[in-house]
């Protein structure tokens, strides 16, 4: 069975991001599908099966489906539903829409996302929204360490940094080097929240610290916001008014396959099944990779990345920044929108719409010469102490 | 009275909590090869067994050494306003397993990698929880956590 050049992106939508007071989730979500089908220009008839990504499709919010975005729209769908396993849900949405293809259900499967991250995580504003927005809180069954202060996502990724510098002695201004080269990214973005707000490795290291090793510039963006997709079959691609960008690859890896608290897992991302599948069914190897987005939650989730896909040798990626750079001019362009940490964070949304227009050629300043290759990946799970079950997507996509 | 979060004591792990009130630091030992676990699961080498009936709760060291530390700086729970900046570390256990918890009794900075450390419980009995608080745990008589510290020191 063949797999890849066999379904294509055709359609991408992205709202206003960063701090969005005024709009909804809903709207967002629906919002930024309404761009991605008047990007394709196709009609909305031909779309009848819509996928809402969420980063917690199985906690998170009460279902909205009275709502969603295929009703506002009114799309004449067969099938709508959440998928998601932390940022990982782009690839698994490509994933299904690829089936949903396949089986003759759709010729057409329109992805959508949003996220009021800023207003859930801004108290002054938090209670200017609807409480319809904000999920209770949750606390998770076996989640032994809140007592302990283990309160945010940067207390256990925090961890990883820590080995890694303990282990092969990086250093936080190494870290520093990957937010410093993503915000260069951003200033080249009109669309990134950082946008015009360039940093210098002090502006790092002097930045406060949050949970140490990590400062604040360590962290990602929690954004509002709304981002789509439309995904159909090659046969169709003359139909949209774009030029098409085909799905080369995919593949997954996960940490729950073994011991995932087991001291190599502090160490690497679950990257290596992700990749063989992946670049194994493209068809190419490191070298055929023009661009990355990365996902980058936090700092180390790049430089581990960086090591466990080859760029750099286990532990040498402090060095690799050092010496050859992931900004513009560097070895590899990583994250070339901004990324998580300097644009929006939208799980690997943010990724894949960046992947697009760069291989559209529509990157404008940031543009990568010769684009013809890039990849996107996804990474998330479950924090469940003492670790992170982690889950790892990588995504092939090109001309 | 106690502000803070309260641990998400599951039904897997409430004998480990239950363990933690008699001031007995336990762990799951595999009856066939050993192998010690601190999460109720399957025992890497042995997962045919059905509901893993080999697995025996056990006495363990309570002492390992840290394995990775962190120093947090920002209070997202105002309960822990006071205690900034606090330490939050991972724990390897003398027996293999890694677990988390807080170092005290030192400067969280003065926390490193390598640290020798050993168990020292800390018991919030029921009259410093209120109902709410109670009714959301399996025990009535409170809970004990076991917090960290240098070896060989007072907490």
């Amino acid at each position: 069975m063949s797999f890849k050049d066999e379904y294509a992106i055709v359609g991408i939508g992205e709202t206003e991001v960063g701090h969005v007071r005024e709009h909804s989730k809903r709207e967002l979500a629906a919002e930024a599908a309404r761009l991605a089908i008047e990007d394709a220009g196709i009609p909305r008839e031909k779309i009848e099966a819509t996928i809402r990504t969420e980063r917690a499709a199985g906690t998170g919010p009460r279902p909205d489906y009275i709502d969603e975005f295929p009703r506002i729209l009114k799309l004449p769908i067969k099938t709508h539903f959440k998928v998601g396993r932390g940022g990982e849900m782009a690839a698994i949405a490509v994933t299904a829409a690829s089936q949903l293809i396949d089986l003759g259900i759709t010729d057409y499967v329109l992805v959508s996302y949003a996220c009021k991250d800023w207003t859930r995580t801004h108290p002054e504003d938090h209670r200017k929204v609807a409480a319809s927005n904000v999920p209770p809180h949750l606390v998770s069954s076996g989640d032994y360490s809140r007592p302990f202060g283990e309160l945010a996502a940067a207390h256990l990724h925090a961890f990883l940094a820590s080995r890694h510098m303990h282990e092969y002695g990086t250093t936080s201004e190494d870290f520093g080097r990957i937010a410093v080269a993503q915000r260069e990214w951003a200033c080249r973005n009109p669309n990134a929240y950082m946008y015009g707000r360039p940093i210098t490795l002090e502006d790092h290291q002097e930045s406060r610290y949050v949970v140490e090793p990590y400062h604040l510039y360590d962290l990602c963006l929690q954004s509002d916001g709304g981002a789509s997709f439309l995904v159909t079959s090659s046969d169709n691609v003359d139909e949209a008014r774009t030029d098409p960008v085909y799905v080369k690859g995919v593949g997954f890896g996960e940490q729950v396959r073994e011991d995932w608290w087991t001291k190599e897992n502090y160490l690497r991302l679950p990257v290596s099944t992700a990749k063989e599948t992946a670049f194994e069914t493209a068809g190419i190897e490191l070298d055929d990779v023009d661009f990355a987005q990365l996902y980058d939650c936090f700092t180390a989730e790049v430089l581990f990345q960086l090591e466990d896909y080859g760029w750099a040798e286990k532990g040498a990626a402090g060095e690799f920044l050092r010496e050859e750079g992931i900004g513009p001019g560097g070895a590899i362009p990583i994250n070339t929108g901004g990324g998580l940490l300097s644009s929006h964070h939208f799980g690997n949304m943010t990724g894949i719409v960046e992947a697009v227009r760069q291989l559209r050629g529509d990157a404008g300043e940031r543009q990568v010469d010769g684009a013809d290759t890039g990849i996107v990946t996804g990474h998330g799970g479950e924090m469940v102490v003492p670790g992170m079950a982690s889950t790892h997507t990588t995504l092939v996509l090109g001309n | 009275m106690w502000e803070k979060p309260l641990p998400g004591i599951d039904q897997d792990l409430e004998p480990i909590f239950r363990a933690y009130h008699d001031h007995e630091y336990k762990l799951w030992q595999c009856t066939d090869c050993d192998e010690w676990y601190f999460w109720k699961t399957q025992c890497g080498s042995h997962s045919t067994y059905p509901y893993f009936a080999h697995l025996e709760l056990r006495e363990a060291s309570g002492t390992g050494e840290v394995f990775a530390t962190t120093t947090t700086h920002r209070a997202w729970d105002p309960a822990f306003e006071d205690e900034l900046p606090y330490d939050f570390s991972l724990i390897e256990l003398e027996e293999g397993p890694i677990v988390s918890t807080q170092v005290i009794g030192v400067e969280p900075n003065d926390v490193s990698v390598g640290l020798e450390v050993e168990v020292t419980f800390k018991d919030v009995p029921a009259d410093e929880l209120t109902e709410e608080q109670l009714a959301r745990l399996p025990f009535d008589e409170g809970f004990t956590l076991p917090y960290f510290t240098p070896r060989g020191e007072p907490a």
